[in-house]
């Protein structure tokens, strides 16, 4: 060992020695003086070096002897204590007298005996001797040292031939389609395979050269420093000090570049002088440092986590089109695309009448107002009715504080469409919400008679008029809410009489609609009935309203705040980093919605109240109202463009009225795509990404150029020209080429068609109900998976197929082709993999990718080709991806086998594939051809 | 149909560790040969290639019965210990003419009783009684050929079986359930030629394959489907099965075909076609992080001169004192496994054994040789005393 070791560390110090001379020859011309003390340096250097190495070379066979010695010392307690487990069930078993060993142990015995007998006869060569007298049992057959050939004559047992299943490679299941981890490419990675009738190794090379090159040079750029080179360096560099010959052959040595050398020393360094100081400090002052190591975890402990650095992973991990973190189809750190229209919050305001929240809610505390105007409107009056609000509800509220908070502790929900069904629920027992509502309305108009004083004068006189007319029904209904919940809809229809004395009140209610339309204009467009009128008041009303209101409010805040207990301040204070990042944006996304921020964001963290509070408090610092009125400018106009285009789309569409539109599919979409529909059947569909244009899109948008329309994932408004709009076709009338999206090899979006939805459950939780299958949209099928059970079984043609458990109608869907999702190239690698094993599982799904159902699929994949199936294979777009339905051609019986038309390409289709007089041609039994096959789908989506 | 060769490798070797990194490479030469063997048996037992050999060395009772697999037959033998006398016990052929089997393992019975476990062309796992003499059952699962089949010495109703439908699997022998199934996103990418269980760890088995890698995959997450396992009444589909789909460990030693794979304590025995056994130890970094390629230390080899077509497979002895090895030529190499730096007990060759040598059988203490060749024969080599 020490030979070869020694010897290698010679082969590598030769060339090192040899290129001196060849390194010291330029010097000579510029500094002939310092030749020799270069050559001598040089000499020194190597020498070195050479003696560094044998040391580490030395050190690591020590390392590597301890390390097989200690493993030994392991190894061999546990083989002994092995070696005694073994022997014990042997006595065990013993004792039994088990009836299954008698074979192996009697055939013990006697061939013991029979080999004493041979050895007394002096039969060496230990014949078979079953001529002697047992002949009931089969003598043990004994082969001698030196007997060449003999055949065994002991008659064997019959194994049961046992049929196993068809070949298959291991799979793994599939529900949706997974885009391919960069792991499981098999480009640039040599693959070698072996001849199932020669005897050779063929190692995969096709034109993959500049792979393995590039892969090479990857390879290089990062050399890892072993332990042993480190100490090279750092030993060498005290003994020799820093040179830059040094560094030269120090490289040669390790086998990167001086570059790499340096970069790596100053590491070294850095990590000694470390160490160094550590040392320092433990002996110096230990105590001090103990302090200071104690105490600096609980800094961090304190300092709770920044919701940037949450919203960070969450724009990382989250999947906006999938709703899921970590989605395995579009990938983590996606390009966050800002929708130009923001979705519209959901409120509490049921008819412009707001709904307290939950116990906690700033409506029951803060009762002046609705939660989401108190601020700015009524805070004075707010804050001096809570004060007596405060007595009132104090011994209700102690006992409702306990329980209220075991219900907020509720995880966090981000989504929108939960809370959308739940929130309505929580509402205080009916009882106590009414003695509250109760005083509330009264002391609301005896306080609003107080603030709105400054307010009214501001207003124009037949402003207000209006405005009482249109808000007294909401009004009305505030009063008698909770008496007479069922009766709201009569309130609505604005034909009660108005209150005596409801100027002021009014005035009040101006400010909500205000508010109402600045952050959230078509919250209220469904109950509202003069939607048009009060958008015309908006502006007046903005303008003249809130300047003074704010300028109140803010004086007033600050003396309640500081008037209404120290105890309250102190919560405010205890609003962690986390809170105050989730309550910015609380703002940006509901407004000064209290009761939706306490709800959705901080749900376990704060109440509505103490939400109501903290803004309150914000504006009084003064460096919360510049953000917030931001963002509700900002949603504002948003809010106003997306009314416009509403209005544009759909010619002012309302409520009960149903117009019939003669809607052709020509008309959905962009005329680029209809052309590409109308002539492209033989291109394939296009990958549709999100654009990130804003409002419309226009030349330059990525979906434009790439030939794809736009799709809600867009960031462009629904108006985009570009869009695909989907259809209006009446209820289940989506499954013919009348429909714009059927047609267009899609399938239909709730979100997006006007008529299209599923209904579930029996419509109590606010949803559609669940209506049947003639009257529910039925181009939804693959996104809803309302497929048929599909079993898996020996194919009556070759290998594995796939078959229907329920007989199935035409046209029915199927299932869907899962896979993994595979670009084209990788496509091609393993095209040619799965050519040698003459199964292939590739689908071309459009100009990106390939799906690959290989490893990871479902059953369908097993379904087998047939030129006369009974099935077709057709890609469809669903909520902006494409994807594999299988779907009926003709009624299927129940237990029928699936075929569908492969549709190989014509020269790279394998033979069994190819059109042929005998339909159920062996699939698996037929040569393989060079080229490589892929499915390819019937019709194009867009 | 010579399905088991390989050409010479073309690969280059592994790339190197760096300085202070290399491993301590055993010298064919340097040796002191302090023991001696000697021929003492041959046995034809056919014309057909003999793919698997393996001694009893689970149940302490017939630490010198053998079984032999090849064709569609597998042969139970005894070692007698005077003369070199082999004596036949048990013979079982598969009716299928076609069945080719690859590999053998013994297990044990819920009572006791000698179980063997063979399998190979077909796929399916057929287990047998050696005790009664009789068939008991098959496992049906694979999607392809078996390449390996090994025990879990400390739960010997436990077999692995490596198969070239790219996964692994864990069955119970005695209930007859396939418990784990080791394949999916972080599997093996071709055959699976090789599997071995941790010998004291009985949460880790490596595998490893023609995907040129070795895995190292852990139980521990799925222990309570094991513990399910052993008292399993139901009929065996019902079973949960389970798909293990990241290992622990994924090495990247050899640059082809990974064949043979044995754990050496916490250290794995491992060969490729590159003429070499390489002991290396996985540097378990980061639990929980499924690392593409996981670090490796590689510590020593033991070089096997014409060891370069693939589907040889070494073996150990019970103590894992020997390490013995066949090679194309027919000649058997026996290394001391855990000296530093590895030493050549002894280089044994016949002039009559010229055929690849597929595996060997080591018995208990490492005294008696057992080479089963591609042409068919078993030979028998002794320690001289």
């Amino acid at each position: 060992m020490a030979t070869t070791s020694s010897s290698t560390a010679f082969a590598i110090a030769a060339p090192l020695l040899s290129s001196f001379p060849a390194e010291a020859a330029p010097s000579i011309t510029q500094e002939g003086v310092h030749v020799r003390d270069l050559e001598n340096m040089h000499a020194k250097v190597a020498g070195t070096l050479e003696k560094l190495k044998k040391q580490v070379q030395a050190d690591r066979q020590v390392y590597i002897k301890m390390r097989v010695e200690s493993n030994r010392e392991q190894l061999k307690k546990y083989t002994e204590e092995l070696a005694k487990l073994n022997n014990s069930p042997k006595q065990l078993s013993k004792g039994q007298e088990l009836e299954g060993l008698e074979s192996l142990c009697l055939h013990n015995e006697r061939v013991l005996g029979n080999l004493s007998n041979t050895d007394e006869s002096g039969d060496k060569d230990g014949k078979s001797g079953p001529d002697e007298s047992n002949v009931d049992k089969p003598m043990p057959i004994i082969f001698g040292s030196c007997l060449p050939g003999a055949k065994t004559a002991v008659r064997p047992l019959k194994l049961p031939k046992v049929e196993n299943v068809p070949p298959y490679t291991t799979w793994i299941y599939l529900d949706r389609n997974q885009r391919m981890t960069e792991d499981q490419s098999v480009v640039g990675r040599r693959r070698i395979y072996y001849d199932s009738d020669g005897n050779e190794t063929l190692i995969a090379s096709d034109s993959e050269e500049e792979d393995a090159g590039e892969e090479d040079d990857k390879e290089e750029a990062k050399h890892e420093f072993t332990k042993g080179e480190d100490s090279i360096i750092w030993m060498a560099v005290q003994e020799l000090g820093v040179s830059p010959m040094l560094l030269e052959e120090l490289a040669a040595l390790v086998g990167t570049k001086h570059e790499d050398i340096e970069a790596r020393y100053d590491i070294l360094l850095r990590e000694a002088e470390k160490k160094v100081d550590t040392r320092l400090q433990e002996i110096k002052v230990p105590e001090t440092c103990n302090v200071v190591k104690s105490l600096s975890p609980e800094d961090k402990q304190t300092q709770p986590k920044d919701l940037l650095a949450a919203m960070d992973s969450f724009d990382n991990l989250f999947c906006r089109r999938c709703l899921v973190f970590d989605c395995r189809l579009h990938g983590c750190s996606q390009a966050i695309v800002h929708p130009s229209e923001r979705q519209q919050p959901w409120s509490n305001i049921e008819d412009g009448i707001p709904l307290p929240c939950s116990k906690h809610c700033c409506l029951l505390i803060l009762p002046s107002n609705s939660g989401r105007n108190f601020v700015q409107t009524d805070a004075l009056a707010g804050l001096k009715v809570n004060k007596r609000k405060q007595d009132l509800l104090k011994s209700s509220q102690k006992q409702q504080d306990l329980s209220s908070q075991n219900e907020d502790g509720d995880d966090l929900d981000m989504e929108h469409k939960r809370s959308k069904t739940t929130s309505g629920g929580e509402i205080a027992p009916s009882s106590y919400r009414q003695g509250v509502l109760d005083s509330t309305s009264k002391e609301t108009v005896e306080s609003s008679q107080k603030t709105t004083q400054g307010v009214v004068p501001l207003m124009q006189r037949d402003e207000s008029e209006e405005l009482k007319e249109l808000l007294s029904p909401s009004r009305k209904s505030l009063l008698c809410q909770p008496k007479e919940a069922g009766m709201q809809g009569e309130g609505n229809r604005g034909d009660r009489p108005v209150d005596v004395g409801s100027d002021k009140l009014s005035s009040k209610w101006l400010c909500l609609t205000r508010d109402k339309h600045t952050e959230g204009s078509d919250k209220v467009e469904g109950g509202f009935p003069l939607e048009a009128e009060s958008k015309e008041l908006i502006p007046s009303k903005k303008n003249n309203v809130p300047a003074p209101l704010s300028m109140d409010s803010e004086e007033e805040t600050r003396t309640n705040v500081s008037a209404r207990g120290k105890g309250k301040v102190e919560v405010a204070n205890n609003w962690t980093m986390l809170e105050m990042g989730l309550y910015e944006k609380g703002l940006q996304i509901f407004g000064k919605n209290s009761c939706l921020i306490a709800k959705n964001l901080l749900k376990g963290f704060k109440s509505c109240a103490e939400v109501a509070q903290y803004t309150l408090e914000q504006e009084a610092s003064g460096d919360g109202p510049d953000a917030i009125f931001a963002s509700a400018e900002f949603t504002k106009t948003m809010q106003d463009i997306d009314a416009q285009n509403r209005a544009r789309m759909y010619g002012g569409r309302r409520k009960g009225r149903v117009r019939k539109l003669k809607y052709t599919w020509k008309s959905v979409v962009h005329p680029l795509i209809r052309k590409r529909m109308a002539n492209g059947k033989d291109q394939p569909c296009r990958q549709y990404t999100p654009c990130s244009c804003l409002f419309t899109c226009g030349k330059q948008c990525p979906c434009l150029l790439n030939g794809t329309c736009c799709e809600k994932y867009c960031g462009c408004s629904k108006s985009c020209k570009n869009r695909f709009r989907g259809c209006h076709c009446a209820k289940s009338q989506c499954c013919s080429r009348q429909c714009p999206c059927f047609a267009a090899g899609r399938e239909c979006d709730p979100d997006v068609c006007r008529n299209c939805w599923v209904g579930c459950g029996d419509g109590t939780l606010g949803g559609p109900a669940l209506r049947g299958d003639s009257y529910d949209c039925r181009n939804m099928k693959v996104m809803l998976k309302q497929q048929q059970r599909v079993l898996l079984g020996r194919s009556d043609v070759a290998g594995w197929g796939a078959f229907l458990k329920n007989p199935v109608g035409k046209h029915e869907y199927l299932g869907e082709y899962t896979g993994e999702l595979i670009s084209h190239r990788e496509a091609d690698k393993r095209g040619k993999i799965y050519d040698r094993e003459n199964s292939s599982f590739l689908f071309n799904l459009n100009d990106q990718y390939v799906l690959d159902a290989c490893r990871k699929g479902d059953k369908l994949k097993f379904a087998n080709h047939s030129p006369n199936p009974n099935c077709h294979a057709k890609v469809i777009m669903v909520s902006g991806d494409h994807r594999v339905g299988i779907f009926a051609k003709e009624r299927i019986l129940a237990g029928d086998e699936i075929f569908y038309d492969y549709r190989y390409e014509a020269d790279r289709a394998p033979i069994w594939a190819k059109k042929q007089d005998d339909p159920n041609q062996k699939v698996q039994d037929l040569p393989t051809t060079s080229g490589r096959a892929r499915k390819l789908p019937e019709g194009k989506p867009f | 149909m010579a399905l088991k060769a390989a050409g010479p490798a073309q690969a280059t070797a592994a790339k190197p560790g760096g300085v202070g990194m290399e491993p301590v490479v055993g010298s064919l030469t340097a040796g002191k040969k302090n023991r001696e063997y000697k021929v003492t048996n041959r046995l034809l037992e056919g014309k057909r290639p003999l793919y698997a050999i393996c001694f009893n060395l689970i149940d302490s009772r017939f630490h010198n019965v053998f079984a032999s697999a090849g064709c569609n037959r597998v042969t139970v033998y005894q070692c007698l210990t005077e003369g070199g006398a082999v004596a036949v016990l048990h013979a079982f052929i598969d009716e299928d003419k076609e069945e080719e089997f690859y590999t053998v393992s013994w297990a044990v019975g819920d009572n006791g009783e000698p179980l063997l476990a063979c399998s190979g062309s077909n796929g399916v796992i057929r287990i047998v009684d050696c005790g009664k003499g009789s068939f008991l059952k098959s496992f049906i699962g694979h999607g392809d050929s078996v390449n390996e089949l090994r025990t879990q010495t400390l739960k010997p109703c436990l077999i692995a079986s490596a198969s070239k439908d790219e996964s692994v699997r864990l069955w119970n022998v005695n209930t007859g359930v396939c418990i784990l199934i080791f394949a999916g996103a972080g599997g093996h990418r071709n055959e699976v030629l090789s599997v071995d269980f941790h010998p004291s760890d009985i949460l880790k088995i490596a595998s490893c394959g023609m995907d040129n890698t070795i895995k190292i995959w852990s139980l521990k997450e799925f222990w309570s489907y094991v513990e399910m396992s052993f008292t399993w009444s139901d009929i065996p589909s019902k079973f949960p099965t389970k798909y293990v789909q990241f290992p622990l460990f994924n090495a990247l030693v050899h640059s082809n075909y990974v064949d043979c794979t044995r754990w050496l304590g916490d250290f794995i025995l491992s060969k490729s076609v590159d003429n070499e056994i390489v002991l290396w130890e996985p540097l378990y970094k980061e639990p929980g992080i499924t690392a593409n390629e996981g670090k490796v230390d590689v510590l020593q080899k033991y070089p096997v001169p014409d060891c370069d077509i693939w589907f040889i497979k070494f073996s150990c002895d019970f103590h894992f004192n020997t390490l013995i090895i066949g090679n194309r030529d027919g000649k058997v190499l026996v290394w001391e496994a855990q000296t530093s730096p590895p030493t050549l007990i002894a280089k044994l060759s016949h002039s009559q054994c010229k055929s690849p040598i597929r595996q060997t059988a080591t018995s208990y203490d490492g005294s008696t040789i057992l080479c089963c060749c591609e042409d068919g024969c078993i030979w028998r080599w002794d320690l001289v005393s």
